[in-house]
């Protein structure tokens, strides 16, 4: 007999699904950090993301058996799920989210330094904390694919799998995704007649 | 390579991305022709590497470890409850269904035989009247009654099978030309040819075996009310007058059929 270990995650689902519950803390070991991390840079809420993926794995007992390996990897319904969660909560709870396209200004204004571009020092904790807040401010659609392709570290199949759309849909949105946390993180020096002045161009459609 | 044709590629040239041998070469080399390009290819390298420092930093992030024990719990408990009760409810559907179905039967049966019961009572009450069924005119008689003979016997009548119809048309012949002699036969005659009868209505259950050991038709006289038991309207001006009626009975003494006579 097989080890948990060195099953698939489908092999895990299947076993799971007949009623073994070895296979579903091996799934869960095996993908919770994926689904938790995921949620967390998604909301930037650690609740948020203990409950969604609490959700997910609860949706995967109640209904596993609606997976589909045709349609995708386990790992790629997963994330799916924990896709659809996460969007519910953000539309439910929005008001829990201090950082949105609302609050562009005053998250602009905390980057924006005179003296040393944040671009410059990004190995600094506090520069990865903006880049943190700057995907957190991308609108829904760039934001997943950002955290998918760029934090997750998914390949555009996964993604596409995962968003379902097309692999075309997933590169543009993440170029324009890129393009927007550029702008969000870069200060514009303007020259005015007074001097030297900066602002933010952190604008996006 | 243009700078738009750069701009396109430079976020998958930055992510070090597989891409034409070729298309990254011409790429590469705009940079050292364009200081534009050449900053947009650094500003996407610095972005890349905050957001590879980023992931790295949040590499280490995981569900408490109390999810899991609630989970297990939660699996457990899906694994206890779901697989009789779906099936229980659902049986249990079915013989409510089976039930309900045979009570309706047997309350429609109840109906109907106490219906039956009803005009059979009313009919033991009223004295019988006979006359001669053969000198009846009975033009539109049911198809189940016109195969079978009447016979007359005193107050009561056999009704008889195929078997006997041509001795006992020869029988009726010889019998109607003694009755032609006869006063009283005479005037029932005359009576006969001015009489309308309505064709015979079952009384509960009738097909032609309840006459295999023949029957009897007795004339009776019913309150003008018992027409609109069988759905013929009734004259309300002559509602409290009788109307005459013929019930035919079977070998079984029960009534099988009545019509109304006028």
């Amino acid at each position: 007999m097989r080890l948990h270990s060195e099953l698939n995650d489908a092999e895990l689902l299947r076993s799971m699904i007949a009623g073994d519950e070895e296979a579903l803390g091996a799934l869960y070991q095996r993908r919770q950090a994926g689904v938790f991390r995921f949620a967390w840079q998604m909301s930037g809420s650690h609740t948020i993301a203990e409950d969604v993926t609490q959700e997910v794995f609860l949706f995967l007992i109640r209904d596993g058996h609606v997976f589909d390996p045709k349609k995708g990897s386990v790992n790629a319904f997963l994330m799916g799920v924990a896709r659809n969660f996460v969007l519910r909560k953000l539309r439910g709870e929005r008001a829990m989210i201090s950082l949105g396209d609302d609050s562009e200004d005053d998250f602009s204004g905390d980057l924006a330094d005179p003296d040393l571009s944040p671009l410059e020092d990004l190995t600094r904790t506090e520069t990865i904390e903006n880049v943190r807040k700057a995907v957190l401010s991308l609108p829904e659609k760039y934001r997943e694919v950002v955290v998918l392709c760029e934090l997750q570290e998914l390949n555009y199949k996964e993604t596409a799998e995962i968003l379902e759309c097309a692999i075309g849909t997933v590169r543009s949105r993440l170029h324009r995704g890129r393009a927007i946390l550029l702008e969000k993180l870069r200060p514009v020096r303007t020259e005015t007649e007074e001097g030297t002045a900066l602002k933010s161009a952190g604008c996006f459609a | 390579m243009n700078c738009q044709k750069f701009e396109a590629i430079v976020s998958e040239l930055a992510r070090n991305q597989m891409m034409d041998a070729d298309l990254r070469a011409e790429a590469l080399a705009h940079t050292f022709k364009c200081s534009e390009c050449s900053d947009r290819m650094r500003d996407q390298k610095v972005l890349s590497s905050g957001l590879n420092a980023l992931a790295l930093d949040m590499n280490q992030l995981q569900a408490p470890p109390q999810l899991e024990l609630k989970l297990r719990e939660a699996f457990r408990q899906s694994k206890q409850v779901t697989p009789f009760p779906v099936r229980k409810r659902s049986n249990r559907r079915y013989w409510l269904s089976a039930v309900a179905a045979m009570l309706l039967i047997v309350i429609g049966l109840a109906v109907v035989r106490a219906q039956l019961k009803g005009v059979q009572e009313e009919l033991a009450k009223i004295p019988p009247q006979s006359i001669p069924v053969s000198e009846i005119q009975t033009p539109e008689a049911p198809q189940a009654l016109q195969s079978k003979q009447e016979v007359i016997a005193g107050n009561k009548e056999k009704v008889e099978t195929p078997r006997r119809r041509q001795q006992s048309q020869s029988f009726y012949a010889a019998n109607n030309r003694k009755r032609v002699t006869s006063k009283n036969e005479a005037v029932a005659a005359n009576h006969v040819t001015r009489e309308v009868a309505t064709d015979f209505m079952p009384l509960g259950y009738m097909n032609a075996s309840s006459f295999q050991d023949g029957g009897q038709l007795v004339r009776v006289e019913l309150p003008r009310s018992a027409l609109a038991k069988f759905g013929i309207p009734v004259n309300m001006d002559r509602y409290n007058e009788k109307v005459k009626a013929d019930v035919l009975f079977g070998a079984d003494g029960l009534a099988q059929a009545i019509r109304f006579v006028q």
